[in-house]
């Protein structure tokens, strides 16, 4: 149970706030609904506002990106030709279908790598040659391009030139730049003939068009909340309600503009993209306010806009600026590639002193050590020789030479002497075995027995019948064939026939009854 | 109902901050018409022989249902100046007093819906005062007893405070 309480002194904080922004959201809901008919399109109050929602922040992510451009080109000193950098990566968003949203921080990165206005726009069409060539996106070619403009060429393996690594290495940015033109020219040409590349055009135009009206979008709501900044709008959020149902009002009116100008232009799908562009830029006054800018900053000395947009007599008063600039630039990239081949040369011979030292260490090791092992005057020499020559003493080097000449000339005689000399006699050549007969004993010495005379161990042939008591194998044996011998054995009938009996009875009783009581009448029974 | 004093809690912590000895001040003086009140709900609480025995606490506990202690039951009665969290209806209770525990509760409201039947409501030897939501037999009765003397001189003390508050230019 809830505890009891008496509220003495209380203060209503909730319902007045609840109240009033039911009020707004009914208000703001009754806004869309007319606006929904008013438009003639079937929007609800929420699908509008989800598409305010991404159009203000698609605008303000587009001019975030833009600063962060223009502050980086600023401190470059190039400050002067942010609107011609602007209206180049407008074109070529138009005309590649890539965003501006990707095409802003890739053309910041390649002004600051090679501070060169020029250098890096046509760094930025090529990058789109070698995307759509190479499947490999946009920022990762813009930022290979980049890398390999100060000679770090690693990442430009994954567009197999036909290069190897060290070629890569090698080569000057210059000549790569030509092998990726070669490879890849033509690409995004070839991809923008096709439907996918079309579409990515429109979905680009879509894009910008969203940017446009979320644009347009905060600045209404700035104009109708009174408000200058985005800040002290964020301050009027309270009274937000109010004037976003006025903004959306005019917001479906742009809408129904839109809708009825895509009906009436819509021929060919190239042009539609161009037209909704155009068309945008037109209401919200976007090219008159880019051509205004352009011309209040040319006239501040700040210009730099193209004198075909500002008319034929125009001169641009920062052309000797931009000059300046592209001759720097250039020098730096001469910089760069001078010093790219000092550090490619220091590096080749940093590898070759690299590699020679260690040849020399390993055959100087494995001389030593073949020194100390058991080996032969040549190879003694030849080795010692080579130590010198790694030493690079001459004198000691020649003298060597001259000993191993003359050791190898030794050696060589020794070996045709080798060579020439006749083959040994067998010293037992005349010697004859004695015969094994009791005449052998004739071979022992008196002393012991014998007769002292040498006994003749030859055996007559075709004489094995007289084999000796003491043996001695019969000519026939000699000769290889075998003697057929007679053995005659002599047994005791008695003593057999009994130890055979035995033998059959001790088997029987062990386990072979059928041995047991076989006699006298008996068929074989076990023995109890 | 309670009387809406708007800016109270504002001045409560304006109070608290810049003049905290005003803020002790105001708060005693407060205090001072609570305490009677609080101590007279207390006393319309019944002691444990006065309430029936089956709800007195005793040492075999047969249910969840709550035992009452008089003693426990009338600490659980008293007064808060602090602001409470806005309930669903949006109110901030400033001041208030209150019956905390549920057996108290039980004494408070025992037979204000359905009627004075049965076993166990008629066995409480008070009676309800006040009316719908605000009837009682403790700490509603007392609330009517005082006929709102205690609301408006808490509301006196508070308006004064402002004043003094206002009058120091802080």
């Amino acid at each position: 149970m809830a505890e009891l309480r008496i509220p003495i002194i209380g203060e209503f904080k909730g319902k007045k706030a609840f109240k009033d922004a039911d009020n707004s959201v009914k208000g703001l809901s009754k806004s869309f609904k007319r606006l929904a008919g008013a438009a003639g399109i079937g929007l609800t109050a929420a699908a509008l506002i989800k598409f305010g929602k991404q159009a203000a922040k698609a605008f303000i992510e587009d001019e975030k990106a833009a600063s962060q451009l223009a502050i980086s080109v600023k401190n470059l000193g190039l400050a002067f030709d942010t609107p011609r950098i602007e209206e180049f990566i407008s074109n070529l968003s138009k005309a590649s279908g890539v965003a501006d949203d990707v095409l802003r921080p890739s053309m910041q990165k390649l002004l600051q790598t090679t501070g060169s206005v020029a250098k890096s726009t046509e760094l930025l069409t090529q990058a789109l040659d070698i995307s759509r060539g190479s499947g490999v996106d946009y920022e990762t070619v813009v930022n290979d391009l980049t890398m390999a403009y100060v000679g770090q060429t690693r990442g430009l393996r994954k567009y197999s030139l036909g290069l190897s690594q060290s070629e890569l290495k090698t080569m000057k940015f210059a000549d790569v730049q030509e092998k990726l033109n070669k490879q890849f020219s033509g690409a995004n040409a070839a991809y923008l003939d096709t439907y996918a590349g079309k579409m990515g055009v429109l979905g680009t135009a879509a894009g910008e068009a969203s940017e446009i009206i979320g644009k347009g979008l905060i600045d209404a709501l700035m104009i109708l909340s009174g408000d200058t900044t985005v800040d002290e709008l964020a301050v009027s959020m309270e009274t937000l309600a109010l004037n976003t149902a006025k903004a959306v009002t005019e917001l479906a009116k742009l809408v129904k503009g839109v809708v009825n100008f895509g009906t009436e232009s819509y021929g060919k799908v190239d042009n539609f993209a161009d037209d909704i562009t155009n068309f945008l830029d037109r209401l919200t006054g976007h090219e008159e306010r880019i051509a205004a800018r352009a011309r209040a900053a040319a006239t501040a000395g700040m210009g730099g806009y193209p004198s075909s947009a500002l008319g034929g007599t125009f001169v641009d008063p920062n052309a000797a600026a931009r000059k300046a600039a592209e001759a720097a630039a250039a020098k730096r990239a001469k910089e760069l590639a001078a010093l790219q081949k000092k550090s490619l040369d220091t590096q080749k011979k940093q590898n070759a002193l690299t590699k020679a030292a260690k040849i020399l260490d390993i055959e100087r090791i494995n001389i030593t050590a073949a020194l100390r092992g058991k080996i032969s005057e040549t190879d003694r020499l030849s080795l010692n020789l080579q130590l010198t020559l790694l030493d690079k003493n001459d004198a000691q080097a020649t003298k060597l030479s001259g000993e191993l000449t003359e050791a190898v000339k030794r050696q060589n005689a020794l070996n045709a002497a080798l060579l020439a000399t006749p083959e040994a006699p067998n010293p037992y050549r005349n010697w004859v075995a004695p015969s094994m007969g009791t005449a052998a004993m004739a071979g022992v010495a008196p002393s012991q027995g014998g007769s002292g005379v040498i006994p003749d161990f030859n055996v007559p042939a075709n004489q094995f019948s007289q084999v000796g008591p003491l043996g001695g194998l019969g000519a026939g044996v000699i000769a290889g064939v075998l003697p057929t011998i007679n053995v005659t054995v002599e047994l005791d009938g008695q003593t057999v026939g009994g130890a055979i009996r035995d033998s059959q009875i001790n088997d029987s009783l062990s386990g072979s009854f059928n041995q047991v009581n076989r006699g006298q009448g008996f068929k074989g029974a076990v023995a109890v | 109902m309670p009387t809406e004093l708007k800016g109270a809690n504002e001045l409560r912590k304006a109070l608290k901050k810049f003049s905290p000895d005003l803020d002790k001040e105001t708060r005693d003086e407060m205090v001072g018409f609570l305490k009677p009140l609080v101590k007279k709900a207390r006393g319309f609480l019944p002691s444990n022989a006065d309430a029936p025995s089956g709800f007195v606490k005793h040492e075999v506990k047969t249910a969840k249902f709550p035992m009452y202690d008089a003693a426990e039951a009338r600490r659980g009665v008293g007064y808060k100046l602090t602001p409470t969290k806005p309930n669903r209806q949006g109110w901030v209770q400033t001041v208030s007093i209150h019956n905390k525990t549920a057996a108290g509760a039980i004494v408070e409201t025992a037979g204000r819906k359905s009627g004075i039947t049965g076993n166990f409501s008629p066995r409480f030897s008070g009676t309800f005062a006040g009316s719908r939501k605000m009837q009682g037999r403790a700490m509603f009765k007392a609330y009517d007893q005082d006929q709102g003397k205690a609301k408006a001189a808490i509301i006196k003390a508070l308006e004064k405070a402002a004043a003094k508050f206002n009058a120091k230019g802080i």
